[in-house]
């Protein structure tokens, strides 16, 4: 398998190593980008011929790891303006996972609507190996 | 049910409506009823009593004349055969059958006297002298006579030893003038205008006299003196002019009356519309006022419900986030020492006991603001130099590592009354917010505070040059949870919601102005007296 690019989107820097850490665990060769809120993570998005030179094997990342409760732009702002940002960028391989705290079944479905958002991830509730799968059949999509 | 509620208001609203505009109705129709009913019928009352007066005093009046008629011609009986003439103007198509039998039936001396009575249009309708057709008259005093204007009287005249009496009689026909009688008793005809001639009052008196003696052109003899007025005669012409003087006072009368109508239909209109208000008007106002009222009031607890909620969902975020991120920690440090690698361990270890730290401060702001609406200690007079002392040395770590310059200007000349606690959270919270955003790019980092107070209020001013609030998010910083600069500070996102709502608990003021040359938070607070109005 190649390497799989993430992009780990979350205000708490913590949040940010154990998701890294989990990764790493997973055994997958993963390169990782890290954001610390939806409105810089959305500017990495947009700044995408840039990028695209910057990092020509890694972008753009196959998988965003998205946490909802953030400042200036929160998960759901994100995911809106993600979806114009589709219409315009050659971003539609990019799948989302939500990644937060959040327990509440509304934020689940809000979450899920959105096509491009694959899974639902409630931080500390699942096991690398969890992930790993996750991953794996989410890479595997693009190439069916 | 509100709406509901709503719906049965403007019922009720618009039914009132329709019950005042229908008393008006009633009110204006009743009062111009009654005007015009009480008019017509004391219009009617009266000229039916004024009619009843005229036709009494008419035969008062006639009976009256008679009887005069009678007595002058017996004070004459002495003066042997007296022809008594009578020129009398009437209307040829009337009957005169009374007045002529009254006239023929006049006599001297039981001779009959000589009468003659003429139409309106001179032609003689009866006469009891032979030589009626000689007797002519002057027509323009003839007209005179009819249309009333000459005054009409009776003279009594004596002239040497003979007496003589002239008459003129207005005729009356269904109670109106309609011609003149005139009479005279000479007993001698020549003396009688000689009389006449002399005597200027008689020329301008009675006209049919005026005529003859003109026609005669007998010299005047100038010893006619006596003269007599009789009340009775005039008294048939006042009852003529009174009758027109009373049906102009009956006009009066009515036009005072609707007058007053009108007048006392406006006081009662002002009087139940008075009624009105008090009854219908003002109690509608005050329910719609008491349902405004409990709108409001429900609107507010919904706006606190729905803070409350957002609330309770952020804190038990925030609170189980660290908890969970601590456990997982902990498994990893453990793998680490496992694994030997203890640095990454310490690392690990590291980060719980900040992450522990920081569950402390959010556990500590979340009391302080559940705590900033309620009473949090007694209420004195706070020394606020001294608040801003403890202020600084609980935030002097903080100030050290950013080597911010604070300075601060405290000018109360009368003692500010408050909770103390509150002054303190409020400038704890501006200040570190004040350190935690400064400008890196700038010189350096001045943060100024400002506290002044005078007998009516309290201003805090906390200027700094810091990086300023981005204008996108310049409506959401009272918010709970709101951090605008993630990357740049620590904190919970509580600090300027517990700010707000200590400003609010004291019915205080709260603004800022914000560029990215710095940011100014300006509070005012009334003082205790004003709060508790």
């Amino acid at each position: 398998m190649s390497i799989i690019s993430v992009l780990i989107v979350d205000d708490n820097e913590n949040d940010r190593y154990l998701l890294s850490r989990q990764l790493e665990e997973t055994g997958l060769e993963i390169k990782s980008f890290e954001k610390t809120d939806g409105k810089s993570a959305l500017e990495f998005f947009e700044d995408y011929d840039v990028n695209r030179k910057k990092y020509p094997e890694h972008y753009p990342p196959h998988i965003v790891f998205l946490d909802i409760n953030m400042p200036l732009v929160n998960g759901y702002e994100f995911l809106q303006k993600f979806a114009e940002l589709r219409t315009k960028v050659d971003i539609k391989a990019c799948v989302v996972m939500m990644f937060t705290s959040s327990e509440r079944e509304e934020d689940r479905k809000k979450a899920l609507s959105f096509d491009f958002v694959s899974d639902y991830l409630i931080k500390g509730d699942f096991s690398s190996e969890q992930l790993r799968e996750k991953i794996v059949s989410t890479s595997k999509e693009p190439a069916q | 049910m509100i709406s509901s509620k709503e719906e049965t208001f403007s019922e009720s609203n618009s039914l009132s409506k329709a019950f005042r505009k229908f008393t008006i109705s009633i009110i204006l129709v009743t009062c111009v009823g009654f005007t015009i009913t009480a008019s017509v019928s004391i219009y009617n009352s009266l000229s039916e009593v004024y009619l009843e007066f005229l036709d009494t005093e008419i035969k008062t009046l006639s009976e009256a004349l008679e009887q005069f008629i009678q007595s002058d011609l017996n004070q004459f009986k002495d003066h042997g055969s007296l022809p008594l003439v009578v020129n009398s103007v009437m209307h040829s198509e009337h009957d005169h059958s009374q007045l002529r039998d009254f006239l023929e039936g006049l006599k001297v001396q039981g001779q009959p006297v000589g009468i003659s009575i003429f139409d309106i249009n001179e032609k003689i309708l009866v006469s009891t002298m032979s030589d009626a057709d000689n007797f002519s008259i002057d027509k323009l005093a003839f007209n005179n006579i009819v249309d009333g204007n000459l005054e009409h009287r009776v003279e009594f005249k004596k002239i040497g030893d003979d007496a003589y009496t002239i008459y003129s009689i207005p005729i009356k026909y269904n109670g109106l003038p309609e011609g003149v009688l005139v009479g005279a008793l000479p007993s001698a005809f020549d003396k009688f205008f000689n009389a006449l001639e002399r005597d200027e009052d008689i020329h301008t008196i009675v006209g049919s006299g005026q005529l003859i003696v003109h026609e005669l052109g007998k010299p005047a003899a100038n010893s006619f003196r006596r003269k007599v007025n009789l009340p009775i005669v005039s008294g048939f012409l006042e009852v003529a002019v009174s009758r027109s003087k009373i049906q102009l006072t009956i006009v009066r009368l009515v036009i005072l009356i609707f007058v007053v109508m009108v007048l006392l239909s406006g006081v009662f209109l002002i009087y139940f519309r008075k009624l009105g208000n008090k009854l219908i008007v003002e109690p509608q106002k005050r329910l719609e006022n008491s349902r405004k009222a409990t709108r409001e009031a429900n609107l507010k607890l919904q706006k606190a419900n729905d803070e409350l909620l957002q609330f309770s969902y952020r804190t038990s975020h925030d609170l189980k986030a660290p908890l969970t991120t601590a456990k997982r920690l902990s498994s990893f440090a453990v793998k680490d020492i496992d694994a030997g690698n203890l640095e990454e361990a310490k690392n690990n270890l590291n980060k719980i006991h900040n992450q522990m730290i920081a569950l402390e401060i959010l556990v500590a702001d979340i009391l302080s603001l559940a705590r900033a609406d309620y009473d949090m200690e007694s209420v004195e007079p706070v020394d606020f130099s001294a608040v801003l002392h403890e202020v600084m040395e609980r935030l002097s770590g903080l100030i050290d590592e950013s080597g911010c310059k604070i300075s601060n200007e405290v000018n109360l000349p009368t003692p500010f009354i408050g909770e103390k606690a509150r002054f303190s959270q409020i400038l704890e919270n501006l200040i570190s917010n004040s350190i935690k955003y400064r400008d890196a790019m700038k010189d350096f980092c001045s943060i100024h505070v400002i506290i002044r107070g005078n007998s009516s209020k309290l201003s805090i001013v906390v200027e700094d040059n810091g990086v300023g609030i981005p204008d996108e998010y310049k409506d959401e910083v009272f918010k709970i949870f709101k951090r605008f600069h993630p990357d740049m500070s620590f904190g919970s996102g509580l600090g300027l919601s517990l700010v707000h709502r200590h400003v609010n608990f004291m019915n205080g003021e709260i603004s800022f102005e914000s560029t990215n040359e710095g940011t100014k938070f300006e509070i005012s607070i009334p003082n205790e007296s004003e709060r508790e109005a």
